[in-house]
């Protein structure tokens, strides 16, 4: 009996200065391991990243599947007609001007057209973000611009109001709330247990402890959120091998990694400075409603409330005036438009203005030239609101954590505004070689039909985003690390009583 | 008995400062959303209203032209914002403001406020409805988790069942006390939001009904919660399991469950593209569908029926425009199309709905949100009612320009030029939205789930009471 | 040893322990008498570095116990009135988990299984989960990991409390030959009976002052009831 009870006062047995860590995380794994809220949790987690990813991957196939059949069928039509072209005898009358006839300028470039697409980009993947909003294709023709940009992509409405369940949701929303569940007793649910007096009268400093605790959660948490995207990416088939790709998703990852220390510092300092498990879980869901839910509503309040969205509906007031006025000068603009452009004068027959075609285009051409100040002021407006809120970012890591994560999927909107923009420039293209076409009056050959403009997107290099994301992920590192300093300083003052 | 059970749980949870720190916050939050929501609601209805008047003198004003060119020329419709939209915004900020009325074609709504947001409104809009859902439920978990663990944990239920105290007698007791509490905060921004509504001088008699049953909801909807949070607390060993059951249960059902049965819809019930829905009506414009031939085949067939009718050889021979004649029956076969391939869109989003609606048996804030949305006048149903209004316009103006057309071009056809009143005899676009009825039969799913969420919320809590273990 | 220099403890206003001064030589038991809120829980916490102190020191074998928290509480082990364990774990488990934490080489299984038994956990308790034990049975544990942990000192606040008398009878002949291997005990406690039976030296505390200290061995039973009743009401 007295074996195991010998203390040798005279000799001063030499102990290990220290626990080992390994101890202190096989215990802590041990104890989290039999407790049936992580089960729940991240069981919960895990099945929810595999579903997000799922319905990332479905909703990016199922937009380039769109835009691949709109293209496919433009194509198409484009091979049928030259081959149409090809059998009709060179001298054949020409055609009516709204015949359904491939030699029509009007049919091809008024009334049939051509799509502009956009390409799902290389990690679309991880973010739904804007594009269920924005259209990923337009149908270009020769009619007005906004007519063009007025057309949606069709949703449900209170799916666009939900939201989607997308990896970038799951991270920024329920990422911290795991952190939460797994991390809110840490501390006070063993003071409350008793077991904290226990420990804290072994030779073992608390925070020695507590960072074990933190490092085994961070552990499970981190091979959750970032293994399982990592390898759900390489299954979902992302062009990983693709130039710049890989970096864009390691950043993607890192910017996880940066937004979970700082819930991770959040949890800590929480557990060092709010005594009872239960007011520990009410701060850290108070957090939690405040950077997710509360400021973000509030950005955007303020955002609109100082840069209001300008009214569309004076928007299509005024369009509808500048329609007016074209068209009361239709004469006078078409003879200007001939003295712009002698090249067309030779074979316009048309040029006394009679005909509809040619008016009309003319009209459509006057009208876009008279919105595009009004456009581009609204647009102005709109970016200024957009800048406001991406400075008011910094009031909310979660919206901060958003952007980044957005746009290093390339669905936050900018990829799309470019695109947009690139349509536009496409549109005008087009309208003004349709309007050649027109105003030569010649039928078109297989040759014209070919030459017209097609349209591309200048796509930019995948890692051209790494600068646009720079400052933000910067500003997230700063908080991740003023955050863990806090909770660091924090923890040295923490007692067992 | 009860009565001092109540006021003790009242004082007790007043003297939290957390309490009452998030009770100041949430009335705060409450008035702010009311206030943002009252003035977008004074500003959209003027500039509607205006914008409405504009387009109808702009019809009016036209000089005397073709009737084709006129209903060419066409006229908009702009949604206009409930009055209850103040409370509930709803889809509204993510469905078109206006669509364009013209012949032939039936034009998608236009311009959805949100594409003109910035990404941040994605996270939620401020409206009293977005408060009333997601905040008071976390208030009623921070005021009913600990209501009988607390006790537990510290021994005083040990004391209070020695004493004799009734369990139900203290269930009733605590669920009292608490709504007291929640009372503090919800009845003055109820007078709060009545106010808003009245000054915003809209028709009362429309909108305080509808108000009244949005309350009726979110009672049922408060019940629920409350019943389930103090049953969670009645079964919990200690707060903290309590609440962070209670909380787990909030961020589940009102945080991932929204998205995740919307995913669910979508997958279940899938939304067409643009692409395919406009391809799929153009096919059937050009090349027929059930039985019906396509456009060049059926305005031949057209002809020859004319012919008939009159007797005659051929067009110039008609009594009447034969090109009048032709628009209309153009109007009528597109409108067949339009018909039912936007039938068939709106009964896709309506299946959506009801897989959204059924499952909010397991997360109530599904029937409470369309409930709501549903009441404010700004759920898809409204919308939907109001599309197929301006639709219906669109019909009687581009038929009476044929009509008139018809009447007077004979000879001269697109040449013919109507006089500057025939804008006139097209009454103005007026729409009434559903009735209260209508909306209660459309959501009365959702209703009756609030119910038997109320239900099973206090028969979990007497359930978990008559178990009570100190 | 253990030893307290003019040690105090105000919370607020409110003194806890008045400059307090004691010294637990190797092989004694002191026992710590006195009436509830007298300040013994507070003393013991002051030697663990649990709460901060206001004035004084307190020493474990010479070393300051703030100034090392560590090192001291490698030399001491502590029962508290009411040992928790980690409920999701055996009592086996948790015997492993403070041993290893005490910074001792871990001991095999066949040796927590020895400690358990030695300390009076019924056969086959060892190994099942804390959360279906009795209080005695968690105390018995933390018994186990005190002695386990063969500390110089030992720290006992009310350690018998919930023990049934066999326990109750065991614990306090383990104690004596803690004692006699040369351990220095200060064990709060409100068994007066047990205090002369056990301890070497006994104190009476009240409103946070030592009013009286004395040798075990020189007052009988009756006496000693007899004094404590004295000192608690004048
Ligand atoms: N955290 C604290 N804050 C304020 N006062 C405290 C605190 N802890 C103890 N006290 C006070 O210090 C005094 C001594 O308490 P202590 O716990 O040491 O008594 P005790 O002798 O162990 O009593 P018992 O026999 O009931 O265990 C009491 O008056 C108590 O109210
Ligand atoms: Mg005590």
């Amino acid at each position: 009996m007295t074996t195991l009870a010998t203390p040798q006062v005279a000799t001063r047995v030499p102990q290990p200065r220290t626990v080992p860590l390994a101890t202190l995380l096989a215990h802590e794994w041990r104890l989290l391991v039999r407790d049936r809220l992580l089960h729940v949790a991240a069981s919960c987690f895990i099945v929810v990243v595999v579903l997000a990813l799922a319905a990332g991957v479905r909703w990016s196939r199922a937009q380039q599947a769109t835009v691949d059949r709109l293209r496919r069928a433009d194509a198409d039509q484009l091979v049928a007609w030259q081959r149409a072209l090809d059998t009709i005898p060179a001298d054949a009358p020409p055609p009516e001007a709204f015949a359904r006839d491939p030699r029509s300028a009007f049919h091809v470039g008024a009334r049939v057209g051509r799509v502009a697409g956009l390409d799902q980009p290389p990690l679309g993947v991880l973010a739904v973000g804007q594009s269920d909003l924005q259209p990923s294709y337009y149908k270009v023709t020769t009619g007005p611009r906004q007519a063009m940009l007025m057309n949606d992509e069709i949703e449900n409405p209170v799916a666009l109001l939900t939201g989607r369940l997308d990896l970038t949701f799951v991270i920024v929303a329920l990422l911290p709330l795991l952190i939460g569940a797994l991390s809110y007793g840490m501390l006070a649910g063993e003071r409350e247990d008793g077991t904290l007096a226990l420990v804290a009268s072994q030779p073992v400093t608390l925070r020695r402890v507590l960072l074990a605790k933190v490092a085994v959660r961070a552990a499970i948490v981190l091979a959750v959120a970032i293994g399982l995207v990592a390898i759900g990416l390489v299954v979902a088939g992302a062009p990983l091998a693709a130039p710049g790709v890989a970096t864009v998703a390691a950043t993607w990852l890192l910017t996880v990694l940066v937004y979970a220390a700082f819930w991770f510092a959040i949890a800590l300092l929480v557990a060092v400075l709010v005594r009872g498990a239960a007011a520990g879980a009410l701060t850290l869901a108070t957090v939690w409603l405040l950077s997710v839910i509360v400021v973000p509503v509030l950005v955007n309040v303020v955002a609109q409330a100082r840069h209001p969205a300008p009214s569309r509906t004076a928007l299509i007031a005024e369009s509808r005036a500048a329609a007016a006025a074209a068209n009361a000068r239709a004469d006078t603009l078409l003879r200007k438009f001939l003295f712009d452009h002698p090249e067309m004068r030779a074979g316009a027959s048309v040029a006394s203005g009679k005909d509809f075609v040619t008016r009309s285009l003319t009209v459509q051409f006057e009208v876009d030239t008279a919105m595009a100040p009004s456009l581009a002021a609204f647009d102005a407006r709109l970016r200024a609101q957009q800048a406001l809120v991406d400075r008011a970012r910094l009031a909310s890591p979660s919206l901060l954590a958003q952007g980044v994560l957005e746009s290093l999927a390339g669905t936050d909107g900018d990829r799309w505004r470019r695109f947009r923009d690139s349509t536009i420039a496409y549109h005008r293209r087009w309208r003004d070689a349709i309007m050649a076409q027109a105003v030569r009056g010649e039928p078109l050959t297989a040759a014209m039909l070919g030459a017209l403009p097609t349209f591309a997107f200048g796509e930019a290099p995948a890692d051209a985003v790494l600068p646009r994301v720079g400052g933000a992920l910067a500003v997230l590192v700063v908080l991740a690390v003023l955050a863990w300093s806090g909770a660091l300083v924090a923890i040295g003052r923490v007692r067992a009583a | 008995m009860l009565a001092t059970i109540v006021r003790k749980e009242f004082t007790e949870m007043l003297r939290d400062g957390r309490v009452r720190l998030a009770a100041v916050a949430l009335l705060a939050l409450l008035a702010g959303a009311l206030l943002h929501g009252r003035a977008q609601t004074r500003a959209l209805v003027a500039e509607r209203a205006a914008a409405q008047a504009a387009t109808r003198a702009d019809w009016l004003a036209q000089p005397a032209k073709n009737p084709h060119s006129a209903a060419h020329y066409g006229i908009y419709a702009f949604k206009p914002r409930a009055t209850l939209a103040t409370l509930d915004d709803g889809v509204d900020p993510y469905v078109g403001v206006l669509t364009w009325l013209e012949a032939h074609k039936r034009n998608e709504f236009a311009y959805r406020p949100a594409q003109d947001a910035t990404g941040a409104q994605r996270a939620g809009a401020l409206t009293a409805a977005v408060t009333l859902q997601l905040l008071v439920p976390l208030l009623i978990v921070l005021l009913a988790a600990g209501a009988f663990a607390t006790e537990r944990e510290h021994g005083t239920l040990r004391q209070l069942l020695a004493l004799g105290v009734r369990a139900r007698t203290l269930g009733a007791g605590k669920a009292f006390g608490v709504a007291a509490a929640l009372g503090v905060v919800l009845v003055p921004a109820t007078v709060l939001g009545v106010a808003a509504i009245v000054g915003l001088g809209g028709d009362t008699a429309h909108d305080l009904p509808r108000a009244g049953m949005m309350v009726v909801g979110y009672l049922l909807y408060f019940a629920a919660w409350l019943g389930v949070v103090l049953a969670i607390s009645a079964r919990a060993r200690t707060a903290r399991v309590a609440l962070a059951g209670a909380l787990g249960l909030w961020m589940l059902t009102t945080v991932l469950a929204p998205r995740l049965v919307t995913e669910l819809a979508r997958a279940l019930r899938p939304t067409p593209s643009a692409a395919a829905f406009t391809a799929a009506i153009r096919s059937d414009l050009e090349q027929g569908f059930d039985g019906h031939a396509g456009q060049a085949e059926a305005m031949e067939a057209f002809r020859r029926r004319v012919l008939a009718q009159y007797r005659v050889d051929s067009v110039s021979q008609l009594p009447v425009s034969f090109a009048g004649l032709e628009l209309e029956e153009g109007e009528r076969i597109g409108n067949l199309v339009y018909d039912r391939h936007h039938a068939r869109l709106w009964d896709r989003f309506a299946a959506q709905e009801r897989v959204r609606t059924a499952s909010a048996v397991v997360a109530p804030v599904l029937a409470m949100r369309a409930l709501s949305m549903g009441l404010s006048g700004t759920d898809v149903a409204h919308h939907r009612a109001f599309a197929e209004a301006a639709e219906g316009y669109r019909r009687t103006l581009v038929t009476a320009m044929n009509a008139d057309m018809t009447r007077n071009a004979r000879g001269t056809d697109f040449d013919y030029k109507a006089d500057r009143s025939l804008w006139g005899t097209v009454g103005a676009f007026d729409y009434d939205g559903p009735s209260l009825g209508a909306t209660l039969t459309e959501h009365a799913g959702a209703l009756a789930i609030l119910g038997a969420w109320a239900v099973g919320g206090v028969l979990l809590l007497t359930g978990a009471v008559a178990r009570l273990r100190p | 040893m253990l030893e307290a220099a003019a040690l105090s403890k105000s919370f607020g206003d409110h003194v806890a322990l008045h400059p307090l001064t004691l010294r637990v030589a190797p092989g004694e038991i002191l026992c710590l008498l006195g009436a509830n809120g007298a300040g013994k829980t507070t003393t013991i916490n002051l030697f663990l570095d649990f709460i901060p102190r206001s004035g004084g020191r307190a020493l474990v074998d010479g070393l300051d116990v703030a100034a090392e928290p560590l090192e001291t509480k490698r030399r001491l082990a502590y029962i508290p009135e009411q040992v928790q364990l980690y409920r999701t774990l055996t009592g086996v488990e948790n015997l492993d988990y403070f041993q290893r934490l005490s910074g001792r080489p871990p001991l095999d299984r066949a040796a927590l299984l020895a400690l358990c038994d030695r300390v009076g956990l019924p056969a086959g308790a060892a190994d099942r989960r804390v959360s279906t034990y009795s209080k005695g049975m968690r105390q018995k544990v933390g018994i186990a990991i005190a002695i386990a942990k063969e500390a110089r000192a030992l720290l006992l606040d009310e350690p018998t409390s919930g023990l049934d008398p066999q326990a109750s009878n065991e614990f306090s002949a383990l104690l004596a030959v803690l004692r006699d291997d040369g351990v220095a005990i200060l064990m709060a406690t409100h068994d007066l009976f047990r205090a002369r039976e056990t301890g070497t030296h006994i104190a009476i505390m009240k409103h946070g002052r030592m009013v009286d200290r004395f040798a075990a061995a020189d007052i009988g039973h009756a006496d000693l009831e007899r004094l404590y009743l004295d000192h608690m009401r004048n």
